[in-house]
């Protein structure tokens, strides 16, 4: 009885991982899905909303597009809209960003030194938007009591 | 869909600026209705300059930018507007460029679901002067 249901935990996380695995290498992005983390953004997307990605190789970056990138160095996605392009005949691409609701471009988010982003920092372009679903992930975030209690909470259900 | 510029470029450090004031007057629909159905909560409008310079194939740099809500009239009819970010070339490529080209475009957010982006039709082309202006009456 007890081999059965931890196999079948198993399958399930299995499954699981296996959906995740496939969807990144269907949009081409190693991050698919994310969540928005501030108001940079708004009124377009606010904290907590969840953003479908795609990030196709052969997929211009062009002014007005919603990307979300990573700064060298840093691990948290920013999701902010590009304004300025400058691309070579090579294909070789630099590119500014500002969000929404800031006053100023993204310059100051940037490494020191540097003045542009390029395409090996974008994680993604946003395709779709969800409102709110994020929530819970931020909540984690900002709770981990809450998040071991998610957690247990889940492993009871799935057993 | 109609604007009109007029424009002069000034040299600061080494890159080429542009100065660009412009008129906009357009209507945005989707076919007969009005854009904003059910499921639009904003557009987020921009109007932006592409170019082609020696030092880069292609240029697109985003001069204005509006935030339209779902409520507010989807008639523009604006006069005399300044741009709202700094017109730099990465170079020196505006100078004596013909073939600027400013085309309003939005990107329609949706309560919920995909985020598509609309070039407006109509588009302008604005040449900018052979030499460099030294006072900046902006």
């Amino acid at each position: 009885q007890l081999y059965y249901q931890v196999l079948n935990f198993a399958m399930i996380v299995s499954s699981a991982l296996m959906i995740w695995k496939g969807l990144i290498v269907v949009t081409g992005s190693e991050s698919p899905i994310v969540v928005v983390l501030s108001g940079s953004m708004e009124p377009a997307f606010h904290r907590g909303d969840l953003l479908f990605l795609t990030n196709f190789h052969d997929d211009p970056i062009r002014a007005g597009e919603i990307v979300v990138f990573k700064v060298e160095g840093r691990d948290i996605p920013i999701v902010h809209r590009v304004i300025k392009v400058h691309e070579k005949g090579n294909g070789n691409i630099k590119f500014l960003t500002k969000g929404d609701n800031n006053e100023v471009d993204d310059r100051g988010l940037y490494k020191e030194g540097q003045n542009w982003l390029e395409k090996k920092d974008v994680v993604g372009r946003a395709r779709g938007f969800l409102p709110y679903v994020g929530m819970v992930t931020i909540i984690m975030n900002d709770y981990p009591k809450f998040k071991v209690c998610i957690q247990t909470f889940g492993i009871l259900a799935l057993v | 869909l109609r604007k009109n510029v007029e424009d002069f470029t000034g040299p600061r450090e080494r890159s080429d600026l542009g100065f660009v004031t412009f008129d906009i007057t357009a209507d945005i629909l989707n076919g007969k209705n009005s854009i904003f159905d059910w499921n639009v909560k904003q557009l987020f409008l921009y109007l932006s300059a592409e170019y082609s310079t020696k030092n880069n194939a292609l240029n697109q740099v985003v001069l204005w930018d509006k935030i339209m809500l779902r409520g507010d009239n989807p008639r523009l009819s604006l006069k005399d507007m300044k741009s709202k970010y700094f017109f730099f070339d990465d170079g020196n490529g505006l100078k004596g460029n013909r073939n600027i080209t400013l085309t309003l475009s939005w990107n329609v957010v949706p309560n919920a679901g995909i985020l598509p982006l609309v070039t407006g039709s109509g588009h302008v082309s604005v040449p900018f002067p052979d030499t460099y202006e030294t006072t900046k009456s902006y």
